[in-house]
């Protein structure tokens, strides 16, 4: 199966020191991210919340090589991310499937395989989709499978090249309640399984707390890292945590942080 | 609409083939075929209905407008010529699709590349494009003689617009996070090219070469008309010079029915190739 990513002693997977960014567009000049400081350890599962607008894809972009570095450092496995990039570091998902439509699913799990210029020790697309719950759909095309189905897909598609390090940028948003509930709890299964680096950005409160070693909260215009909590609650975690108080206490927790955001 | 009962069940359950037959969905693919070809034949039926009363009615000469049976006895009497001129021509229209097609889609995959570069050369394009080949006929006849390659190069130069065109935009139809994806994989631009941009790009380049199809037909024929040894555009010409109508009309038939077929053929070869895409699945469902 997967392979375990050597658990470094809580050395800092990604580092990202006093990065800041901005747009400039023809009118005028937008601050996206502003003095961001934030250590990911290694196998740690890191959740951004925010209101819209603050920069959560900005930040996974810039840690993915995406987009080029204007101010500040950032490092992944100790260097810039293209070398991360070009040493296959990531795995990433996104809000929209992206799933290519005219190759079946099996097809678009092994994309990664053939575009990425690095040998490496793959994972059998088949034994992912069936980790993931879409075996028997390996020769659909996207278009037939629902949108839960289609995300599915999408993260077998990411865990293909057996990256240390998944970008996930709200990949359950476009959901219905019940089916980003199931996948929620697939994920924590999953993620418990294959020990990643997980950079999570959610808009759910709950998702964050369930699935978290640590939440980071920003705030928005200009984009900033408003406070960082950990999430101190056994694993392996269920559904019944869900009910906890505890739990619950860290849901409202993160709740006033952000009303008090908005307030300001 | 999206299928509740699916949406509502989390765990997907291994999928179980649904759907028509084989021959239940031939029935109702002739059905389909019936009932979207009887519009038009009945409209043409009343055209020549019309035509043929007008003729009679006005006692119309036969050198200015013949009767309609006189053009169906004319072409249906001499298929084989007909159609042999009509071969030339289709090879001629071909042979420009392939050379004019080919070339706008090599600029276009670099054009799509560069915002300047496709400043530059549009002009050049548009200046191409409004250039009446009527005009460029003759010149080409000069230059290339009477053979078959001015006809080619008119052709080609009537396709080249219409598929340049649809090829930038359809290079740049990329689906943003796909692309994303590909670099955050480190993929060379020669992967994104191949397994994103050209296919992303076909259903545009399919349906750009819809159009230039009947215009390569229709370059060509006109390109025989400064100087051919052989072709429809000639026989067209020389029908028209003798005053003979039945065979200037039965030219026309006959190029109709081969811009008719050539369409048809292209549009089969674009649904089986986009079965994939938003306008040729069937029971589509928003996304
Ligand atoms: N390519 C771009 N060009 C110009 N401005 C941009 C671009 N991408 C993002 N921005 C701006 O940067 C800011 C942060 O955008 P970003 O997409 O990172 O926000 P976000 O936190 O992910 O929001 P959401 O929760 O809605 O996804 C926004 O003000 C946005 O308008
Ligand atoms: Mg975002």
């Amino acid at each position: 199966m997967l392979s375990t990513t050597i658990a470094a002693p809580a050395a800092a997977q990604i580092a990202l020191r006093d990065v800041s960014h901005a747009f400039r567009t023809a009118r005028e000049t937008r601050t996206a991210l502003d003095g961001v400081s934030l250590e990911i350890r290694s196998g740690e599962f890191l959740s951004i919340i925010g209101p819209s607008g603050c920069g959560k894809s900005t930040l996974l972009r810039l840690v993915a090589g995406l987009l080029p570095l204007q101010s500040g450092s950032l490092q992944v496995n100790g260097a810039v991310p293209r070398r991360a990039q070009q040493a296959g570091a990531f795995g990433i998902t996104f809000q929209d499937a992206a799933l290519l439509p005219w190759r079946t699913v099996l097809a678009n799990v092994r994309l990664p395989l053939e575009v990425q210029r690095r040998r490496g020790t793959p994972v059998d697309p088949r034994a992912l989709l069936s980790l993931v719950g879409l075996s028997g759909f390996d020769r659909y095309y996207p278009h037939q499978l629902s949108g839960g189905m289609q995300q599915r897909a999408a993260l077998a598609r990411a865990l293909v090249t057996d990256p240390p390090i998944l970008l996930m940028d709200e990949p359950f948003a476009a959901l219905d309640e019940i089916t980003r509930t199931e996948l929620r709890h697939e994920l924590l299964r999953i993620t418990a399984q294959t020990r990643k680096t997980v950079l999570f950005v959610t808009h759910s409160l709950a998702e964050a707390v369930l699935l978290s070693d640590r939440v980071a909260v920003m705030s928005g215009a200009p984009g900033r890292i408003r406070t960082v909590i950990d999430i101190d609650l056994p694993r392996p975690r269920t559904a019944d945590n869900e009910d906890a108080p505890q739990f619950l206490g860290y849901v409202r927790r993160l709740r006033s942080l952000l009303r008090e955001d908005s307030d300001a | 609409m999206r299928d509740t009962a699916r949406r509502l069940s989390t765990t997907p359950q291994a999928p179980h083939r649904q759907g028509q037959t084989a021959s239940s969905r031939n029935v109702a693919l002739l059905a389909r075929g019936v009932s979207s070809a009887a519009p038009p034949l009945t409209v043409l039926i009343l055209t020549i209905l019309a035509w043929d009363l007008y003729v009679r009615l006005r006692d119309i000469k036969p050198y200015i407008m013949p009767s309609p049976l006189a053009v169906w006895q004319r072409w249906t009497g001499d298929l084989g010529f007909f159609y042999g001129e009509g071969l030339v021509t289709m090879r001629e229209a071909a042979g420009g699709l392939v050379l004019g097609g080919g070339i706008a889609v090599a600029l276009a995959a670099v054009v799509a590349h560069s915002r300047p570069l496709e400043r530059g050369v549009l002009p050049v394009a548009i200046a191409v494009k409004v250039t009446p080949v009527v005009a460029v006929a003759p010149l080409f006849t000069i230059w290339f003689g009477f053979g078959m390659l001015p006809k080619v190069l008119i052709a080609a130069l009537v396709t080249f617009f219409p598929l340049l065109i649809n090829a930038i935009v359809g290079f740049r139809a990329v689906n943003p996070q796909a692309l994303e994806l590909m670099h955050a994989l480190n993929a060379s631009g020669w992967a994104v090219f191949w397994k994103l941009r050209v296919p992303s790009a076909l259903p545009y380049l399919l349906s750009g070469l819809k159009v230039s199809a009947t215009l390569a037909l229709i370059g060509a024929m006109v390109a025989e008309w400064s100087g051919a040894g052989r072709g429809l555009g000639r026989v067209v010409l020389l029908a028209h010079s003798n005053l003979d109508m039945p065979t200037l009309f039965a030219g026309i038939l006959t190029l109709a029915t081969l811009g008719i077929t050539l369409t048809a053929v292209l549009s089969l070869i674009e649904r089986r190739l986009l079965f994939w895409h938003e306008s040729f699945r069937a029971g589509a469902r928003p996304r």
